[in-house]
């Protein structure tokens, strides 16, 4: 019988410490391929790399969701992160990329609670922020010079680091409560992003400020931004889309102020 | 590899000793940087990378290459890791004698070869291809392993001098590694030591393992043993000055206790080298 070549060899492993995580599932022929006194001591050896494949993988996950590992406990953790790596095996290079769809993942998993995968988008979009392109913000003094005149046709640029997200469920709480799973639905948008000093942070949005926003990165002009408050009265109107332009200034989500031409 | 400067005495940066980087007191011969936690487009990392190179030479150090895989080599991450060594110009580039990914997926580990003339050919190939792509000469490490296989059919120096000749690569010799393999299969680490092309040897890995039953596993979680120390004397004694690393990367200690390990690599090299001008 000729000699494995390099494939079999690198699939007969990858079967026997990857496809199943978490169970023993050598493959047919791997162990023979495997030097040792007996198979028990070949099993011992091969295991060293399938329990060294799930820990650290596990542990990448944990650090990366937090707050969805502390909820859900370590146990039902564990089951969940065996049971993704098995669906979604890292396909990038980097491990940074490994809970990319984990959000997606949770969200098919009827046995867990619907919260679960809310959080999970919360936590993965802070990481996507984390190590976004940069760009300066623009600050307070870049809307001084602008006169009246030019004001409803201004057109901004949000940071690259920002990313807004709608949930089913309050997740900001999720992400800062206590260790309970006990919320009720209730629709909540978020922006989340990074400041000058590398901190992410996230805040939730009321409807108003959610369109706003959502209209500032189409690159709707500030007079189209400002219809958001349309329920208001002019005045009112004016101060509530002021106001949340100082703030987003101040957050620091704004790299750039256009001017008509 | 006397293309090589030779850097000194350095350690591997890790994320909880950005702080030390930031304020600038993170003092050491150089740093090495895991390649793969830089392929982002922007945020903290990156400017600690520039922080780190303006206090001290770095180089980059891969673990995803799959220089020993047989999915074809990823072009992307080429293209990323060609980026990366333009903007901050580090000293040399290394990655893994070993396999790491198949149909596309990566297991984020380092994977034992088969030591055999087709996984020669295979490898060298593929290096001889990255290095082509990236325009220099790259440096390949020695992996612990924990199997071998019954298909090899020549000890691991043997192969690895073997990749390094055909490849025209240098060589980074994780000491560690060759002593934790060598526990682990029963062969004489001077032995591998005495085989291993001196002139292509470009940089030594120093770090500690751990004992799991009759294995011991590559954990980098505790100091250098003193079993290592020994290898790494031999080492300078057939090598010569070579530019030293320590690894350190689960339970990591302050840097101040970090850069002990580097100092104590020092104080090993000169004690060596000044015996070995004596004794000539």
């Amino acid at each position: 019988m000729p000699a494995p070549s390099l494939h079999d060899v690198q699939r007969l492993f990858w079967q026997s410490v990857a496809v199943r995580p978490g169970r023993d599932s050598i493959a047919p022929g791997f162990l023979g391929l495997v030097r040792g006194r007996d198979d028990s001591e070949r099993r011992t050896r091969i295991r060293v790399y399938s329990d060294a494949y799930l820990l650290r993988l596990r542990d990448v996950l944990r650090e990366d969701f937090p707050r969805v590992a502390a909820l859900l406990g370590t146990d039902q953790f564990d089951q969940v992160v065996e049971n993704y790596l098995e669906e979604f095996p890292s396909d990038q290079p980097s491990v940074r990329h490994l809970g990319r769809v984990v959000a997606e993942f949770l969200r098919h998993r009827e046995e867990l609670p619907k919260c679960l995968a809310d959080l999970a988008e919360l936590e993965w979009a802070r990481i996507e922020v984390f190590d976004a392109p940069d760009a300066a913000s623009a600050t307070v003094a870049d809307l001084i010079s602008v006169v009246a005149d030019e004001w409803p046709d201004l057109r901004f640029r949000v940071i690259p680091a920002m990313q807004t997200l709608r949930a089913q469920y309050p997740v900001h709480q999720l992400w800062s409560g206590d260790e309970s799973l006990d919320v009720s639905a209730a629709q909540t948008s978020l922006r989340v992003w990074r400041k000058d000093d590398y901190e992410v942070l996230h805040a939730p949005m009321d409807e108003r400020e959610s369109a706003a926003l959502h209209k500032m990165i189409a690159g709707e002009t500030f007079a189209l931004i400002c219809e958001s408050f349309g329920d208001l009265a002019a005045a009112q109107a004016a101060e509530e889309a002021s106001g949340l332009l100082a703030r987003w200034i101040e957050d620091g989500i704004i790299c750039r102020v256009d001017r008509p031409d | 590899m006397s293309l090589l400067p030779h850097l000194g005495h350095g350690v591997g940066l890790r994320t909880v000793h950005y702080p030390q980087v930031l304020d600038g007191t993170a003092r050491a011969d150089w740093f090495e940087l895991i390649s793969e936690n830089f392929m982002i487009q922007g945020g903290r990392p990156l400017q600690i990378l520039e922080k780190a190179r303006e206090l001290a030479p770095i180089v980059f150090h891969g673990v995803s290459l799959n220089l020993g895989g047989i999915d074809p080599l990823r072009q992307d991450y080429l293209a990323e890791l060609d980026l990366l060594i333009r903007h901050f110009a580090p000293a040399w580039v290394s990655d893994h004698l070993c396999w790491g990914a198949i149909g596309g997926h990566f297991a984020h580990d380092l994977l034992p070869l088969p030591y055999t003339e087709e996984t020669v050919r295979h490898v060298a190939a593929r290096i001889r291809h990255v290095q082509d792509r990236l325009g220099r000469r790259i440096l390949v490490e020695n992996v612990s392993s924990y199997i071998s296989y019954s298909i090899s059919s020549m000890p691991e120096w043997s192969f690895l001098s073997a990749v390094a000749e055909e490849a025209d690569c240098g060589i980074l010799l994780d000491i560690n590694n060759i002593y934790v393999s060598a526990v682990n299969h029963g062969f004489s680490p001077i032995e591998y030591l005495c085989k291993v092309p001196a002139e292509r040897v470009g940089q030594i890995h120093l770090a500690g393992h751990s004992s799991q039953g009759d294995l011991l596993i590559d954990t980098h979680d505790h100091p250098v043993p003193a079993t290592v120390w020994r290898l790494y004397r031999e080492a300078l004694r057939k090598f010569g000055a070579v530019s030293t690393l320590v690894e350190w990367d689960d339970q990591i200690p302050s840097f101040d206790e970090l850069i002990a390990e580097a100092h104590h690599a020092r104080e090993i090299e000169g004690e060596v080298l000044s015996a070995s001008s004596i004794s000539a």
